[in-house]
């Protein structure tokens, strides 16, 4: 080998718990769980294009059954969750259960192949989605023979977390390691009885909505949060180089977020005994107290230090947690009985999830993952200035995503429910909001494509050394001492 | 980029650490005090955990009081009309120009003085284009209920419609009976009635 950054033989590295040597542990995981969702992003956020195409122009690739609106908007979101969102938190999250804990990741290999069978998943998934075989509930559309193979992956790869987290050496926690291992538990937990109850054994009648809706809000807002949550935690106190402020302010996160937001997800003219949809705009509400905790503890965490963002990863971070408390402020507005019946069923709840799976958990990833790429890689990102186009890209095209469409879906709503206003008017009204969010989504879609250039660049860039050494390795005369005579 | 990632994999890599500082209080104020705007809340609207109360009711006793003591009771009709008739008419009564559904609150048919026209039009359905209140309406088909309701459920949302006081409507009540009496009369029809067939019939009797 002539490299040392590819040096990937674990006899060299069996008991190094430098930081050196628990970044190459998780080189190979991280590669496969990253570079498959980069790849997952980039699609899906092609079919969400195409789908949001069809507002302006009905007939555009309507002629083929896979391009419809209703295979490809589910396929899209879908990916963003599935493709996107899971992988790349779990390899934020099995980097950071090893750095914490001064160990190496157990059993990398195994990881690997969880990986593998991650992604082998969500393309069963999507293709069964796109041949028209989704199950009909949002967030839940891949049908049960993807969402086996899903929970398996995710088991596999789950399963030497633990190991992973079992072993460490520094036995204090912090707190993003309950993050992370909450959320490691939580995703299989609601989505083994999401699938069970709704695909296996479909319960009967009203139930299947009151469970769809209780699993898309736990993945939204429970998965999603204590997974990105977990990551602001982490980079913001190492970015800017201060303690975290402070762990009982996170204890308080962690408890309210998993108490109140449990319960979030049922849209209030939801046809379901009324205790239901009102608990669950109750919850919505709550979710201000943790959100508002998380804003205190960033700010300060971060204020007063005197480290410049510059595009980079701390960029990142401060924009999610923008992102999520207005987020939060918009779900605890339609929780409000004089909000939601005018932004129920416009595109109000649109704009809101956007702003907190793009701009809170989607941008906190990218920043965690600009992070680690070059340090498991072994050197610096291909292209770095791509890292702050892509924030800016990132940001510009969010909020003009979500902001036009928020007020959009409020006039919407309004006018829906003035009787002397017809419907197609109503609908017209809302073209110009989504003019403006499709221009959003296009400045998302560049920014996702630089993502995935950097994440690619890595990848060529590694293998090819890698290709490289083995030639080297090949081609090399024998040493004289094993040549017989 | 900033600094910290220009040099990759130093050797040593401080972990974040976590200060103890306490939770302000204000906090801890703020959710007791949703708490408390959540408790205020969910007594108003939530029913009280109970699986029988529906939207738009908040309570048992509103879900099954008895019948007002002047006039009807609007609720059986009040039921038919959101499941049957609302996915056109609207929940809100006021038609739905796509479907070339018109208008229930404020229609002249529907206020007019007997239910005789309005009797028919449910059990047989209506196509064609129809005037409503002075306004023309493009030719929609409502679909026959003959089959679907019992001349007591065509009553009851008939009276919800003539007599919903959301709609400022007091029109007189429609009895099974009536219903009955044209069910049979009608009972030979096979096709939709036209807005021109109807008029020649005497609104009340």
């Amino acid at each position: 080998m002539t490299a040392p950054a590819v040096t990937n033989r674990p006899a060299a590295l069996a008991a190094d718990s430098s930081t050196a040597g628990i970044d190459a542990s998780c080189r190979l995981p991280l590669f496969m769980l990253f570079g498959g969702a980069a790849f997952w992003l980039v699609l899906g956020s092609i079919f969400g294009f195409i789908a949001s195409l069809k507002f302006h122009k009905a007939d555009f690739l309507a002629d083929a059954a896979w391009l419809t609106f209703g295979r490809v908007y589910p396929a899209s979101t879908n990916l963003l969750v599935y493709g996107f969102a899971i992988p790349v938190a779990l390899g934020v999250a099995l980097w950071m259960l090893a750095r914490l804990g001064r160990v190496q990741l157990a059993r990398p290999w195994l990881v690997t192949v969880g990986a593998k069978l991650w992604h082998i998943g969500v393309c069963v998934g999507l293709i069964a989605i796109l041949a028209g075989e989704a199950t009909g509930f949002e967030w839940l559309e891949m049908p049960r023979y993807a969402a086996v193979i899903l929970l398996l992956a995710y088991l596999l790869i789950a399963v030497w977390a633990f190991s992973t987290h079992h072993a460490r050496k520094e036995r204090t926690l912090y707190p993003s390691q309950w993050f992370v291992l909450a959320a490691l538990f939580w995703f299989p937990w609601i989505y083994s009885t999401a699938t069970l109850l709704l695909q296996f054994f479909p319960v009967r009648g009203v139930t299947q909505a009151a469970i769809a809706w209780w699993y898309s809000g736990n993945l939204l807002f429970v998965w999603l949060a204590l997974a990105g949550l977990a990551s602001s935690f982490y980079f913001l106190p190492k970015l800017v180089g201060r303690p975290l402020q402070s762990s009982y302010l996170a204890l308080f996160v962690f408890w309210t977020l998993i108490l109140f937001g449990t319960w979030v997800g049922i849209p209030a003219g939801a046809t379901l005994p009324a205790w239901m949809p009102t608990l669950s705009n109750m919850a919505a509400m709550m979710m201000v107290v943790p959100a508002a905790a998380v804003v205190l503890m960033v700010v300060q965490t971060t204020r007063g230090a005197k480290t410049a963002c510059g595009g980079g990863p701390l960029c990142y971070m401060k924009f999610g947690t923008g992102a999520l408390a207005l987020s939060v402020l918009l779900l605890a507005a339609s929780g409000l009985p004089f909000v939601n019946r005018f932004t129920d069923f416009t595109w109000f709840g649109t704009a809101k999830l956007q702003l907190w799976v793009y701009g809170f958990f989607a941008m906190t990833l990218f920043g965690a993952v600009y992070y680690i790429l070059p340090r498991v890689a072994g050197f610096e990102l291909p292209a770095a200035k791509a890292v702050r186009v892509h924030f800016w890209c990132g940001v510009i095209g969010t909020l003009l995503f979500a902001l036009p469409l928020a007020i959009g879906g409020v006039l919407q709503g309004v006018k829906l429910a003035n009787p002397d206003i017809p419907f197609t008017d109503v609908t017209k009204a809302t073209l110009m909001f989504f003019r403006l969010g499709t221009m959003g989504e296009l400045l998302i879609l560049a920014g996702n494509l630089l993502f995935l250039f950097n994440i690619g660049a890595v990848l060529v860039r590694y293998y090819l050394a890698v290709c490289r050494a083995a030639c080297a390795d090949l081609t090399a005369p024998l040493p004289t001492a094993e040549v017989k005579p | 980029m900033s600094a910290e990632v220009k040099s990759p994999n130093p050797t040593t890599e401080a972990e974040p650490t976590a200060s103890s500082a306490t939770v302000p209080m204000w906090l801890i104020a703020l959710m007791l005090l949703l708490l408390l705007g959540g408790a205020v809340y969910f007594d108003a609207r939530g029913g009280w955990f109970d699986a029988r109360v529906y939207r738009p009711f908040a309570a048992l006793p509103e879900q099954f009081q008895p019948p007002p003591p002047d006039g009807p009771d609007l609720r059986p009709g009040r039921r038919i009309y959101d499941a049957a008739c609302a996915a056109c008419h609207m929940v809100n009564g006021v038609g739905n120009p796509a479907v070339n559904a018109p208008p229930i609150a404020g229609s002249d048919w529907v206020l007019a003085d007997g239910p005789n026209r309005l009797i028919r039009i449910v059990l047989d359905g209506l196509t064609g284009p129809i005037e409503v209140s002075g306004k023309q309406y493009g030719g929609g088909v409502m679909t026959p209920f003959k089959g679907t309701f019992t001349d007591e459920e065509i009553a009851q949302v008939l009276t919800y419609i003539r007599r919903n006081p959301d709609w400022k409507h007091d029109a007189s009540e429609v009895t099974a009976e009536q219903v009955a009496k044209i069910r049979e009369q009608t009972k030979d029809r096979a096709i939709n009635w036209t807005p021109a067939e109807l008029l020649t019939i005497p609104a009340k009797d």
